[in-house]
């Protein structure tokens, strides 16, 4: 299987948005994920396991 | 945590349940949508609570439910023509300017090198056994002077285009930012020049309007 391409700003984004989850200082950011259908958006949001 | 569906009661319900959860993730709002008028506007609410102030004690027939974790995360999945449906009302409740739009679109380029993946059977892979790890505990992450107005200067030409005052979003780039950062490191993080070229990278999606392209 082939790697997933021209994504990784989304998957930048949404890495660093559950990060903002473990901050001391400030609550968690939340976000729309918004783009037409077939554009990854599920995927990508879904595609890790998040471990403490 | 992903759902694929959630009510206004469920929301309340799962921060009871998961204390340790940063962030529910709804992967489709069209779902949310599917649902009467009513029951949508609880969900709203109780969603605006939670990233707000934080669904707190709740008082119903069966006695008072406390919750004690505090503000959570939202990440919700909506195709463009549905979000501009909504946009207006969620300005109304004030839910667009405390949730960070990410608005994209492909490029043809991309839309063909996709194809010519799939053609040699190669098709994307979401690898969903992939672990991200995020710290247990809550970590403190500064931000120097140089630059906080490096991003106060981002989020305020990014507000200006979004027609807000700017004050929520300004807290948000600059929580994207910490967040970025532990993306690097767990011990002492501070807000770099990468964490500052991160926001500048995603800058142009935030815009409920107008996808900008991958």
């Amino acid at each position: 299987m082939g790697e997933v391409i021209g994504v990784n700003k989304l998957r930048e984004f949404v890495q660093a948005l559950v990060l903002t989850g473990r901050l001391k200082d400030a609550p968690p950011v939340s976000a729309m994920i918004s783009a037409e259908p077939e554009r990854g958006k599920t995927s990508i949001v879904v595609e890790k396991h998040v471990k403490r | 945590m992903v759902m694929t569906d959630i009510t206004g009661k469920g929301l309340q319900f799962l921060c009871q349940m998961n204390p340790r959860t940063t962030h529910f993730v709804l992967n489709d709002m069209g779902i949310v949508g599917g649902h009467s008028p009513k029951t949508q506007n609880f969900f709203y609410s109780m969603l605006m609570a939670m990233t707000e102030e934080g669904i707190r004690a709740i008082a119903s027939p069966d006695g008072v439910e406390t919750t004690t974790a505090g503000r959570r995360g939202f990440i919700g999945c909506i195709t463009t023509s549905q979000a501009i449906d909504k946009r207006h009302a969620w300005y109304k409740r004030g839910l667009a300017r405390r949730i960070v739009p990410f608005h994209f679109d492909y490029s043809e380029a991309l839309i063909l090198k996709i194809k010519a993946e799939i053609d040699k059977d190669k098709a994307a892979s979401f690898n969903n056994l992939e672990i991200f790890k995020i710290p247990e505990a809550n970590i403190f992450v500064e931000i120097t002077e140089k630059f906080a107005m490096e991003i106060r200067k981002i989020a305020d030409i990014r507000a200006l285009e979004l027609g807000q005052l700017g004050i929520s979003l300004l807290k948000n780039y600059r929580t994207l930012a910490k967040g970025h950062a532990l993306l690097r490191t767990w011990k002492n993080p501070t807000v770099d020049h990468s964490d500052v070229e991160f926001l500048k990278r995603i800058d142009p999606y935030v815009d409920w309007k107008k996808a900008a392209v991958l």
